[in-house]
């Protein structure tokens, strides 16, 4: 056997589902939901605009033809330029450094938990990208700074992506607080629809916190960009590999 | 319910009280699955990194391009050699015309011209006729020696069956003079690593990284265990 896509692939959809299963139990059914639904997205927007922005593809994997030349195939089902798995793959690193971060820190503030769950998901991701790179799962094309033939970028990525995620997560569906910086914008579009309510977060119901929470992904993406745009830059400047054009 | 209320209160992280009330123990039992489920996963990644040993040594292999499908049209730029011919089944890319010099392939039953060159000649003499045997003869006396075609030897990568890479040509567009290129070295490439402490420097990275993230990951798997005796 080897380490090919579709072996990734089927493991990560098996392991999907047995986590899931395990998560939502640990989270409740209606909290389980709403964590892979945020999950899910907020990964599928950033991988997205990984591809199309020339930082990432999937490449080897992306081309029909090359089906005929490789018995075992690619990857099977895509979300728009994003193999399916790729995105479940995060959740299941989000959610796994989560359930960690919170059982063994149930006294911790939202940003300490969210922080340790983020050097968590780093680390996670210093076991995957390597052996992704090795295999083509996908491959980095941004010109930046690499250990390993991973870019720096990645790991920093990871970090405030799960970062914002779970500070999302535990402001919004945990914790039901409302955020002062958001406060005006949120009246203006989500309180209005499909919310339709001026209540405190505390005193909304379940779908309208759930609402909330993803509607509050959105800022969450404008930070994520702002947190990354210098750390591109810096790494941008001292990069030991160039820019590969994408598709080659 | 008080009792209750309080209990859940300390797992609200977990579920939400508003509209669940699981069993504490349900929820215990979710964490174990998921975790245990988790090193699991860290420990099938570990075995797809060690499968993958061969390929990380190849410093070529991380920027290695997908085999290609014969193309089915003659790819941009490309111009056929003297003397040659397309091969059935081929077109010709558009915008791009025949050189002059090519003779158009003739269709089944359709006579050869004359001034075709001697590659034709024995062709004719296969009539069985003696007619046919002189014409053949006269138009090779004709025929004026036609220097041998440069041998065309088309490159045609064949992707291995055991999944190994072949080492890739030089990379194309490669920026010189402008920033770095497209190879990483020093820590930035995975084969440095990969070939070092005798071939097993890779396979050491995965093994350290996998324990700590194992550690990591049982840690609340202990906890909430010690957390169900205690209950009991």
């Amino acid at each position: 056997m080897k380490a090919n896509v579709i072996v990734f692939e089927a493991s990560v959809f098996v392991f999907f589902i047995v986590f899931y299963l395990g998560a939502r139990r640990a989270m409740g059914k209606s909290r389980g939901r709403a964590f892979l639904l945020g999950a899910v997205l907020f990964s599928l927007a950033i991988e997205t605009a990984a591809v199309l922005g020339g930082v990432k593809n999937f490449y080897w994997y992306a081309l029909g033809d090359y089906y005929n030349h490789y018995p075992l195939g690619g990857y099977a089902i895509w979300l728009g330029v994003v193999p399916l798995a790729a995105v479940l793959l995060w959740y299941i690193v989000a959610a796994s450094s989560y359930l960690t971060a919170t059982t063994l820190m149930p006294n911790g503030k939202w940003y300490s938990r969210s922080a340790v769950a983020g050097v968590l998901a780093m680390g996670f991701y210093m076991l995957i990208e390597p052996i992704a790179v090795t295999n083509h799962w996908w491959t980095w094309n941004v010109k930046s700074f690499y250990v390993i033939d991973v870019p720096l970028l990645v790991l920093f990525a990871v970090f405030f992506s799960v970062f914002l995620l779970l500070a999302n997560y535990y402001l919004t569906i945990a914790g039901m607080r409302d955020i002062k910086a958001l406060g005006s914008l949120e009246k203006m579009t989500v309180r209005r629809w499909p919310i339709d309510s001026k209540e405190a977060a505390r005193n909304l119901k379940w779908s309208h916190l759930q609402s909330l929470f993803l509607f509050r992904l959105i800022p969450c993406l404008v930070a994520f960009a702002v947190a990354i745009a210098p750390l591109m830059f810096i790494l941008w400047l001292v990069a030991n590999r160039g820019q590969i054009p994408p598709g080659w | 319910m008080a009792n209750k209320r309080i209990e859940l209160e300390q797992c609200k992280y977990y579920v939400n009280l508003q509209q669940e009330y699981p069993d504490r123990k349900t929820v215990h039992f979710g964490i174990m699955m998921a975790l245990i489920t988790c090193i699991l996963f860290v420990f099938g990644f570990f075995v797809l990194g060690m499968l993958s040993g061969d390929l990380a040594t190849n410093p070529a292999n991380v920027l290695e391009k997908p085999p290609e499908q014969p193309a089915e049209t003659m790819p941009e730029g490309f111009e056929m050699p003297e003397g040659m011919e397309m091969p059935e089944g081929m077109e010709m890319p558009e915008g791009m015309e025949m050189p002059e010099s090519v003779p158009p392939t003739p269709s089944p039953g359709e006579s050869e011209s004359p001034d075709s060159g001697g590659l034709t000649g024995p062709a004719l003499c296969d009539t069985g006729t003696p007619g046919g045997t002189a014409l053949s003869e006269a138009l090779l006396a004709q025929a004026e020696p036609v220097p041998d075609p440069a041998p065309f030897e088309p490159e045609i990568t064949i992707p291995p069956r055991d999944g190994s890479v072949p080492t890739p040509p030089e990379a194309e567009g490669e920026e010189e003079d402008e920033g770095p290129g497209q190879q990483t070295t020093g820590v930035g490439n995975l084969a440095n690593l990969a070939n070092r402490l005798g071939g097993r420097g890779f396979q050491l990275y995965l093994l350290v990284v996998t324990i700590a993230l194992m550690v990591i990951m049982y840690l609340p798997v202990r906890r909430v265990r010690l957390e169900r005796k205690h209950r009991k």
